[in-house]
């Protein structure tokens, strides 16, 4: 049976109760959104010196990039608002006294939380819609026709909303699930850092300890950041994904896949924090956590991470795997005792669970172990010949990227899946000594190893489908026969170099820089390193770079520059690329700013001829 | 009618309610008596549907309350320590309780305002935890439900505003269908307003009983027997349940008829005899002494 207890007239009670913060949103916003606006324009206003025909343009420009999308100070806001106000709508699930009033009445907790949440909502989005509308509103005085940009205006303003609703729904899951204010606070910063620092983890115990593995994507690429809370998802949304940080009505709309990812994890939070709100006990108000089961694993999940963390810091310092042992073992029983001090809020429990304690620092400890010494045989795994299906190699110091609907993808494991030969001898010798090396190294990656070597990127796919992907240590001896054998098949070359096959429009800009004096510089004055006189020296290094850089700029230039590059590229051997006295760069994807780097040497004569008619063309000197 | 059964209720490793039966019939005022810690307050949020039972269950009127609204509308809870939303005032909480209790009788709220002297625009911030009671109890009162949970309502008043209170109370039950549940750890407080009452100790309920039917059944007298072998005899023949010697007075609590036992009295000749009204203490202290219990480390 239903309550007899008006929901709407609940919901307008709560947003009565709430009226000083919808008074202190429409402070913020209005400050934030229309007053920002009127004095940005004002100021425009006072300042334009140009033709008075203009001056409508000026100020339109200045106005448009004002309001609409990206305003990062506005998301900052709007995800602070989220989070405050569903901590003052939801706060009384932390106080016994105030859960006694509201759980008596005749009402089901999922009519307490809709009217909860949305008479509380409603004090965010009135302030903030009416700042945005007056925002808009702030141009007419200037002439700005405000009509054009009215549509994005108002998908910003829903964008906003949702933001806030991010925000919201995370600290309300974070209110849920616990029973005090600060172990919400707690909560809600481990919902949003957990993954990421999690992941930093990991990345940085392969690179210190597993030297043969080869990183992926990294986090942004992967989207492990973006996607790993709602605050992350929104601040990734508001600065396009690809840090265009494009402000203001641009043109450019958010991609309606990440505005469907928002709603739909709003919805989440939501759903999940009634379901949780509706199996919540009441008495767990003013506990630390809502649910008593949970207690053992949150800590768990805190202190394994941060005591292997601890370990390492200690293992850095001292570069001692006993310091390691002793910080592991300090910080994880500290970090134990200050969780257990929070969940009991009493210094004589702090070692109530000895035993969770000694398996924190154990799991740690082992975690460490397993990492330091490769207990798994990471480093030195290598398949039998016969279980591969194919192998690939790359250089990691020659550019490394292809181009993938219009995006410049610069993933190893991306770039090496496209490099894969089912003639695969020598490339399997090169990761046996590179296998060689690492177990030489005991544990120290590559400093140790005295022959001159450079680092390799194999992938090895095996026949039963699992991808392997590793970067060795190799001799370079080794590398460069590899390399040129593979660079033998015209179509491996033309993967390796993508520039090869490219179509010149895709290049908006190129440029080189080609040290023609190399050596002359250095044996006119001794040393470059030893010049004394600092000043001179910065003005030597400008002249010499100024002196060797080539800008390409016009259409039929770039088009000059690909074509003398793509011969010269054509017949290089891989030794020539090692040793290389310059580069060319190729702006490749415009929009992002992409910029590839391809090695330029003596053995690139057309390429080189085309530079020294381009620095005669500019009178520049050699 | 409330009807608990079976109600278990445990916090961490404190078992709050151990199987707690009892059953709370229209028209009375129930007093529910124990010592602190005894589980009363826990009772009454199990009954008002603040906690759930982890075994058991409580039905008000055949009706479910856990998260049922149509049960939980028949009752108002006031818990021990009111809550007033921030900057709240009576007329504040008088239109906040007319939307959450759609019976509320605003006027009649005005009316009590005026009575017990409260400033109707004045903070309740700034009331003494006293008026702060009264506002409350007020506020239960006027809510019209028909069950009324009162943790401690007495606690913080005057004794002038406790018999006003008691009066209010009396004169809702005349009124309308109305059944205040009154809990409190002190028996004085609540026996001359109270016609059942159920002791809790331990989280256990030691029994519920009408207050007249307890009164009838349970008489104390007090005598003087010259003769020390009838007075023996007296004690042999009468159902004691507790007695006492001053000097060559005896008290006697007893159970059962009030003729016959001073029959058997006057039987064995006494200088002196008279039935003297019993003290709910006093019945309780026999009741409880009956069930095993010494409720003088009980209550007192």
């Amino acid at each position: 049976m239903t309550s007899k207890i008006s929901f709407f007239k609940l919901v307008r009670d709560e947003q009565k109760k709430l009226t000083w913060m919808t008074a202190l949103m429409g402070l913020v916003f209005g400050l934030l959104i229309p007053f920002r606006v009127l004095v940005v324009m004002a100021l425009n206003n006072s300042q334009y010196t140009g033709a008075e025909s203009g001056r409508i343009g000026s100020l339109t420009g200045a106005f448009w990039n004002q309001i609409g999308f990206g305003h990062f100070e506005n998301t900052f806001f709007i995800l602070c608002a989220g989070a405050f106000c569903a901590l003052c709508a939801f706060g009384y699930l932390h106080s016994p006294v105030k859960l006694d009033f509201f759980h008596s009445l005749a009402v089901k907790r999922e009519t307490l939380f809709g009217a909860k949440a949305i008479g509380s909502i409603l004090t965010f989005v009135i302030p903030y819609v009416i700042s945005q509308l007056l925002g808009l509103l702030a141009g007419l005085p200037y002439g700005v026709d405000v009509k054009t940009g009215a549509a994005e205006v108002l998908a910003a303003s829903g964008q906003g909303i949702l933001f806030f609703l991010a925000s919201y729904g995370g600290t309300l899951l974070a209110l849920m699930l616990t029973g005090k204010i600060l172990t919400t606070v707690f909560a809600a910063g481990v919902m949003a850092g957990y993954i990421p620092l999690l992941y930093l983890l990991i990345i940085v115990m392969q690179e210190l300890f597993l030297y043969t593995s080869l990183s992926g994507e990294d986090m942004i690429e992967a989207g492990i950041l973006w996607y790993s809370s709602p605050w992350a998802i929104c601040i990734a949304q508001n600065m396009g994904k690809l840090g265009t940080g494009k402000e203001g009505i641009t043109g450019l709309w958010p991609e309606q896949s990440g505005t469907c990812t928002i709603l739909l994890m709003v919805i989440c939070l939501f759903l999940l924090s009634l379901l949780i709100y509706r199996r919540r006990k009441t008495e767990r108000a003013g506990s630390a956590l809502a649910f008593r089961h949970t207690e053992m694993p949150v800590k768990m999940a805190l202190v394994i991470p941060s005591a292997v963390t601890a370990g390492l810091v200690g293992y850095e310092i001292f570069m001692s795997v006993i310091w390691a042992f002793i910080f592991i073992i300090l910080f994880g029983a500290l970090l134990c005792m200050i969780i257990e001090f929070i969940y009991r809020w009493d210094i004589r429990q702090v070692l109530v669970h000895k035993g969770q304690m000694m398996t924190a620092v154990l799991a740690a400890l082992l975690i460490f172990c397993g990492f330091r010494y490769d207990l798994s045989g990471y480093n030195t795994y290598l398949p039998e010949k016969d279980e591969i299906a194919s192998m690939a190699v790359c250089d990691l110091d020659l550019a490394v990227g292809y181009l993938e609907e219009e995006t410049w993808n610069t993933n190893t494991r991306r770039f090496l899946d496209r490099l894969e030969t089912d003639q695969f001898d020598r490339i399997y010798e090169l990761a046996e000594n590179g296998v060689e090396n690492a177990a030489a190294t005991n544990g120290f990656g590559a400093y140790t190893y005295d022959e001159y070597c450079w680092y390799a990127g194999v992938k090895f796919h095996l026949k039963n489908g699992k991808e392997i992907y590793r970067r060795y240590y190799v001799k370079e001896e080794l590398l460069s026969e590899c390399m040129d054998e593979m660079w033998e098949n015209e179509e491996l070359r033309r993967r390796t170099f993508p520039i090869l096959d490219m179509d010149p429009e895709k290049i908006s800009y190129a440029c080189m820089y080609y040290n023609f004096g190399y050596g002359m510089a250095e044996t006119d004055s001794g040393e470059s390193d030893t010049w004394e006189d600092e000043e001179a020296y910065a003005e030597y290094a400008t002249e010499t770079y100024e002196n060797n850089y080539f800008e390409f700029t016009t259409r039929s230039e770039i088009v000059s520059l690909l074509e003398a590059y793509r011969e010269d590229l054509a017949q290089v051997t891989y030794q020539d690329c090692m040793y290389r006295g310059g580069s060319v760069q190729f702006q490749i994807d415009e929009k992002n700013d992409c910029w590839v780097s391809y090695p330029l040497g003596d053995k690139w004569t057309k390429t080189l001829a085309l530079c020294r008619k381009q620095a005669e063309k500019y009178q520049i000197t050699e | 009618m409330i009807k608990i059964e079976d109600v278990s209720m445990q916090f961490d490793d404190i078992r709050a309610l151990d199987h707690v039966t009892a059953t709370i019939e229209e028209g009375s005022i129930f007093g529910l008596v124990g010592t602190n810690g005894a589980g009363k307050s826990t009772l009454l949020r199990v009954i008002s549907g603040v906690l759930k039972p982890q075994e058991g269950s409580v039905t008000v009127d055949e009706r479910m309350v856990w998260e049922n609204p149509a049960a939980k509308e028949r009752l108002c809870f006031l818990p021990d320590t009111a809550w007033f939303y921030p900057n709240a005032t009576p007329t504040g909480m008088e239109e906040y309780y007319g939307i959450l209790y759609p019976r509320f009788d605003r006027e009649r709220f005005r009316d009590m305002l005026e009575k017990f002297d409260l400033d109707p625009r004045r903070k309740l911030s700034t009331f003494s935890k006293g008026m702060k009671k009264q506002v409350s109890v007020l506020l239960g009162v006027c809510a019209n439900t028909e069950y009324l949970l009162c943790d401690e309502t007495f606690d913080g008043l005057d004794p002038v505003m406790r018999q006003a209170v008691k009066s209010l109370f009396a004169s809702e039950i005349l009124n309308r269908k109305f059944t205040p549940v009154i809990a409190s750890h002190s028996l004085r407080e609540i026996e001359d307003i109270c016609d059942h009452v159920g002791l809790l100790h331990k989280g256990g309920i030691l029994f519920a009983k009408d207050m007249d039917e307890m009164k009838l059944k349970i008489h104390k007298i007090q005598c003087v027997i010259p003769d020390e072998t009838e007075e023996k005899s007296l004690l042999e023949e009468l159902e004691v349940l507790q007695y006492e010697r001053r000097g060559s007075l005896l008290t006697v609590i007893a159970r059962g008829n009030k003729e016959e036992i001073l029959w058997k009295v006057q039987e064995k000749q006494p200088l002196f005899c008279e039935v003297l009204p019993l003290t709910l203490e006093e019945i309780f202290i026999s009741e409880t002494e009956v069930a095993g219990y010494d409720i003088k480390n009980l209550i007192f």
